[in-house]
């Protein structure tokens, strides 16, 4: 596609269930996305690797986060808390879009209330979510349900 | 008229007021002829019939005064009648206390509410009246005698007494009017007492039945919430499978791979389905309760578990029993025991002991186990909740939890968790004891 520059784009998906992971990194890989795809399976798993990228390859830290929400463990909101711990510096250009399989309006609000979440998009992830991703409009918070 | 004639006629004169008549035969013939005497007993004559008719006037006005009078009383009488009716019927006992001789006086509906049958007894009432207080009530019914103040001069409290006829606790409502001196004293006290004991229990009762429903209302929201939240996930699982099958799926071994995550997916939702149908049914089956010998009942569900790595420890007394639904006993117990295969730890032989008590209102049934635990601290709240899991790696759906305690609520029992991570969780069910 046109958008060539942004297959430089890391993406890490958070999702408890393994085959969504699987089957959204086929997606991303096939709309050209993102040129590096991490998945994990848990937001504990997830913060481990986001302080190891820290601490050994800080230029790879992910420009897009696909959240999902119901995790057990630590689920979607405990996970955000953690993340606006991370240095500054590094989680400021990472923009967080929540994906998951619910419809609650308390989610959606309340997912608003996250500097770093920039929209919220229901399951499954589709080329239109890609694309209004893509379009670059950060100013808004995108709602895809 | 007569007094008229008089003057012409004799002192003998039959036409003498009866009076005169009488005591003329007492005098001489003699005097009688006297002009003096005829002149005297005219005179006499004449004051005795104005006296008379002084008498009779005054006779008649006493009539008529009586007559009001009565008409008064039967006025009274009917305006009391009428009180009397209005405080049976609102079942209100009228209070008066007087502030210059501290003395309290009650009409019969009051003695009626206190469950006094012989009023004479209590002479004092202004003593018998706290007496008859519970003593938790007292101080606070002294405090809020003592707190009236000019501010209002409408005085309400409530209290406990100990009925006298049969030593129940009754609520009472007081409610008065205070009237004041000068001084801002207060030196009158009328009022009503009410027994609000039925009226408090019916409101309880209401308010149980109020939360009930709101509490079965908001279980129903979240059910649905939950379902199809639960839902969505497997049909977004299937059109993301789609997508990338159509999209992608060049590769054969790929294709492969997600037609096997298909399948899997469809297996998953069939469980989700008649998992849900199963927690429905919690809500409309007949439930037959019915006295269940605790340690055969155990024994039964353990023994088909031989044929797992486990060890079971029972300590349950051979005469108890407790009062439930078989099936979910049955239920429960199977779910317990495999959660505990399913969240054993890896470093250990996993032993489940089941240990069974009669205290003083309950039985309780202590199950634990030396598994891998719950973090009790971050998962307390949401224990019981449907379809949430607490560890990953481990195949669950998170709705065993829920269902035992949906099954536990119908026994009117309930259920209590207490766990530490890599030590092992103890879940305890406890059953109301039935008196036989």
């Amino acid at each position: 596609m046109e958008n060539n520059t942004q297959k430089d784009y890391h993406i890490l998906l958070v999702d408890d269930d393994r085959a969504f992971n699987f089957l959204n990194e086929k997606i991303i890989e096939f709309e050209k996305f993102a040129s590096k795809i991490s998945s994990q399976v848990s937001p504990v798993e997830a913060l481990d690797f986001l302080k190891s990228t820290i601490d050994t390859e800080p230029e790879t830290f992910p420009d897009f986060i696909f959240l999902d929400i119901n995790m057990p463990e630590m689920d979607g909101w405990e996970f955000l808390d953690e993340f606006c711990n991370l240095p500054h510096g590094y989680i400021s250009k990472t923009r967080i879009f929540i994906l998951t399989s619910s419809l609650n309006p308390l989610d959606i609000e309340k997912s608003k209330t996250y500097n770093n979440v920039k929209g919220f998009a229901s399951k499954p992830l589709t080329t239109e979510v890609l694309n209004f991703i893509r379009s670059e409009k950060t100013n808004q918070f995108i709602v895809l349900t | 008229m007569t007094s008229q004639n008089a003057q012409n006629e004799t002192a003998n004169s039959s036409n003498w007021h009866k009076e005169i008549m009488q005591n003329l035969t007492l005098l001489p013939q003699s005097l009688l002829e006297s002009k003096e005497l005829k002149q005297f007993l005219s005179q006499l004559d004449k004051k005795l019939r104005n006296t008379e008719s002084d008498k009779d006037l005054a006779e008649h006005s006493l009539r008529i005064v009586e007559i009001e009078k009565r008409e008064l009383e039967r006025k009274i009488a009917a305006t009391n009648e009428k009180f009397d009716l209005a405080s049976q019927a609102s079942q209100a006992g009228i209070w008066e206390w007087m502030g210059t001789t501290g003395q309290i006086s009650w009409d019969d509906q009051m003695f009626r509410i206190y469950g006094i049958e012989n009023k004479d007894l209590y002479s004092d009432l202004s003593k018998s009246f706290f007496d008859f207080v519970i003593p938790e009530d007292k101080a606070n019914l002294r405090n809020s005698f003592s707190s009236i103040s000019i501010v209002s001069n409408i005085f309400n409290t409530e209290f406990r007494i100990c009925r006298e006829s049969d030593q129940a606790i009754r609520n009472l409502e007081l409610t008065a009017l205070i009237r004041f001196d000068l001084r801002s004293t207060p030196v009158r006290m009328v009022g009503v007492c009410v027994d609000v004991t039925e009226k408090k229990i019916t409101e309880a009762e209401r308010l149980q039945f109020v939360n009930n429903l709101i509490n079965y209302n908001k279980d129903l929201e979240d059910f649905a919430f939950v379902v199809s939240h639960r839902l969505r996930s497997h049909t977004s699982k299937f059109q993301t499978a789609i997508s990338v099958l159509t999209n992608v799926a060049s590769i054969e071994k790929l294709r492969d791979i997600i037609i096997e995550e298909v399948n899997k997916e469809a297996k998953m939702m069939d469980e989700t389905l008649r998992d849900l149908a199963k927690v429905l049914s919690l809500r409309s089956e007949n439930h037959i309760f019915e006295s269940i010998p605790l340690k055969s009942f155990v024994k039964t569900v353990v023994d088909s578990f031989t044929s797992t790595d486990c060890e079971f420890l029972l300590k349950i007394n051979k005469d108890l029993n407790i009062l439930g639904i078989c099936n979910y006993l049955s239920s429960i117990f199977n779910e317990l025991i495999q959660n505990a295969i399913k969240f054993q730890r890896e470093s250990e032989k996993l032993i489940i002991s089941i240990i069974a008590k009669e205290n003083a209102n309950e039985i309780e049934i202590i199950f634990s186990d030396n598994g891998i635990g719950i973090d009790m601290e971050k998962n307390e709240a949401k224990l019981f909740g449907l379809y949430r899991k607490f560890n990953l790696n481990i195949e669950g759906k998170g709705i065993g939890l829920h269902i035992v305690k949906k099954q536990m609520d119908i026994m009117n029992g309930k259920v209590r968790i207490q766990s530490e991570p890599q030590v092992g969780t103890t879940i305890s069910l406890l059953f109301p004891k039935y008196k036989t």
